[in-house]
């Protein structure tokens, strides 16, 4: 058995956090709540991170400085709440029982970051503030979902920037009011190509559940899994839930 | 070859808390315990309670590793928030440090706590990669061996609460083990829901004890464990009395009231 290991993680931005963008009130935000991640019963030494973003509306990501939190349940109880996502972090005190570290990325992690539609990042270089994780990361027994596993928590923060930060903004809109009784979804305005893929779960900016895509034909046609769950009205621009990936680096 | 985590929580002395100047005593040789033999320590996280209901500003800090020798524990570091007066006898105890610089704190855009992690290993930024060893037969069960960390404050670390009495509590004559009507210190709301958790430990300036929060029933009002577990009082006289000598731990107008653990370490080791 090797041993290393990876756990990607896709954690959850509601659509309707996602309609302005991260940290343009000059505050830090919540990126992400907790998200909870199945690792293999014990301690294990988190040694890497790579972040792959979605880009903004069609374009690059733009490298921001975020930090990724790690925690654990504490008797059982899962951390509360980091605040409202794209809020400031009002995690209450208590949070300082259930967590076990962070990782903290420069804006120089996301190397030359030359994607024309999306973005990524990796911890790093070491140098300055740029962080090499080394952190043992240890659940509490028997707080896995199945035997041989524990469960810990990832959230993340958005550092402070006036009028600028990490952007999902979609101008993907529904071109022709979505209907629950076909696969088909029609957008207008821009490419579906360069914004969102196969497998994506679609909501409408206000949350509605759009479904998940199944083919993308063109830029202006996507078919679904299955009929759309919602019907939802011209110009509702659409967003993928999922825009950040996270892929965990473990020694065993 | 393996991993493992211990989490430690410091206790510092209520009529401490507020603001650190520089080279402080954040927190005295704590003991904690480790698989026996020699474990690689290869990181830190600390957790930090706010100030006064905001974040905990970033700051330096180190921490101390140190182990008995010949079964004696390290001599103080000195008192909580003065000068390290430690005696030169500290030299044999201890094992090496860790340094955080403000860095290390990351965003740090808590609302109300704050968080650091070793480190990136630029210049003063410390990536520790230090080889703890206790003494044998020094742990408090087979199998284990004991050892001490202690912190400094490089100045600003604080941890008031802004959590004050309003008016005398005369703790013998009341009916339940709750202290409510809490206020800033200047008629304003108290916001303890912002500044305690359930299971702080907590004492009052003069470090009256108080004890466990079993609950915070508004930003103004903690009801405090009576129940005998984790060894907190057995019953709502004993919770009384607890101060010593049957004596009630009675608390005068505007004593500020501390969780007596507001640091978490959690270090990662190596075996």
């Amino acid at each position: 058995m090797s041993k290393f290991f990876t756990v990607e993680i896709k954690p959850i931005i509601a659509a309707s956090k996602q309609t302005v963008n991260f940290g343009g009130d000059g505050l830090h935000d919540v990126l992400f709540d907790w998200t909870s991640f199945q690792i293999p019963k014990g301690a294990h030494r988190l040694t890497s991170v790579a972040v792959a973003f979605r880009g903004s509306n069609g374009a690059v990501q733009t490298a921001f400085e975020f930090d990724l939190h790690f925690a654990k349940t504490v008797d059982g109880v899962a951390p509360v709440t980091m605040g409202t996502v794209n809020d400031t972090m009002t995690g209450a005190p208590i949070l300082t029982n259930h967590i076990i570290g962070k990782s903290h990325f420069e804006v120089g992690d996301f190397g030359n970051n030359g994607w024309d539609y999306i973005g990524s990042a990796q911890t790093g270089g070491g140098a300055g503030t740029s962080n090499i994780p080394s952190l043992v990361l240890q659940g509490e027994p028997d707080s896995g979902d199945n035997v041989g596993y524990d469960t810990l928590y990832i959230g993340g923060e958005m550092a402070a920037y006036d009028d600028d930060g990490f952007d999902f903004v979609s101008t993907v809109q529904v071109a022709t009011e979505t209907a629950t009784n076909t696969t088909a979804v029609v957008v207008k305005t821009t490419s579906a190509l360069t914004t969102f893929a196969v497998g994506d779960i679609l909501h409408d900016e206000n949350d509605q559940v759009i479904g998940t895509i199944k083919t993308i034909t063109d830029a202006t046609n996507l078919v679904l899994e299955e009929n759309c769950a919602s019907v939802s009205a011209v110009n509702k621009d659409l967003y993928n839930i999922n825009p950040i990936k996270i892929t965990l680096s473990f020694e065993r | 070859m393996g991993y493992f985590s211990v989490d430690v929580k410091p206790t510092i002395t209520a009529s401490t808390m507020v603001a650190h100047t520089t080279k402080d005593v954040l927190f005295d040789w704590t003991s904690f315990q480790v698989p026996k033999g020699a474990n690689k320590l290869i990181s830190v996280s600390a957790t930090f309670r706010g100030i006064n209901g905001g974040v905990q500003t970033a700051r330096k800090f180190d921490l101390y590793f140190a182990k008995s020798i010949d079964g004696v524990a390290p001599v103080t570091m000195g008192v909580d928030n003065a000068t390290i007066t430690a005696a030169p006898i500290t030299t044999n105890h201890l094992l090496g440090q860790t340094h955080f610089e403000t860095g290390d704190w990351g965003n740090n855009g808590w609302d109300y706590i704050g968080t650091a992690t070793t480190g990136g290993g630029a210049g003063t930024s410390n990536k520790p990669d230090l080889v703890l060893q206790g003494e044998p037969e020094s742990g408090d069960n087979v199998g284990y061996d004991t050892l001490y960390v202690a912190g400094a404050a490089a100045g600003g670390i604080d941890f008031g609460t802004s959590v004050l009495t309003t008016g005398i509590h005369d703790v013998s004559g009341l009916s339940a083990a709750t202290i409510a009507s809490l206020d800033d210190g200047s008629d304003g709301d108290a916001l303890a829901t912002k500044k305690f958790a359930v299971g702080d430990i907590i004492h009052a300036t003069g470090d009256v004890i108080l004890g466990e929060i079993l609950t915070i029933d508004s930003d103004a009002s903690l009801t405090f464990r009576h129940d005998g577990l984790n060894g907190t009082p057995v019953d709502l006289t004993a919770w009384k009395i607890q101060n010593g000598a049957g004596a009630a731990g009675d608390l005068a107008n505007n004593d500020e009231l501390f969780n007596i653990n507001p640091i978490k370490l959690t270090l990662s080791f190596e075996r």
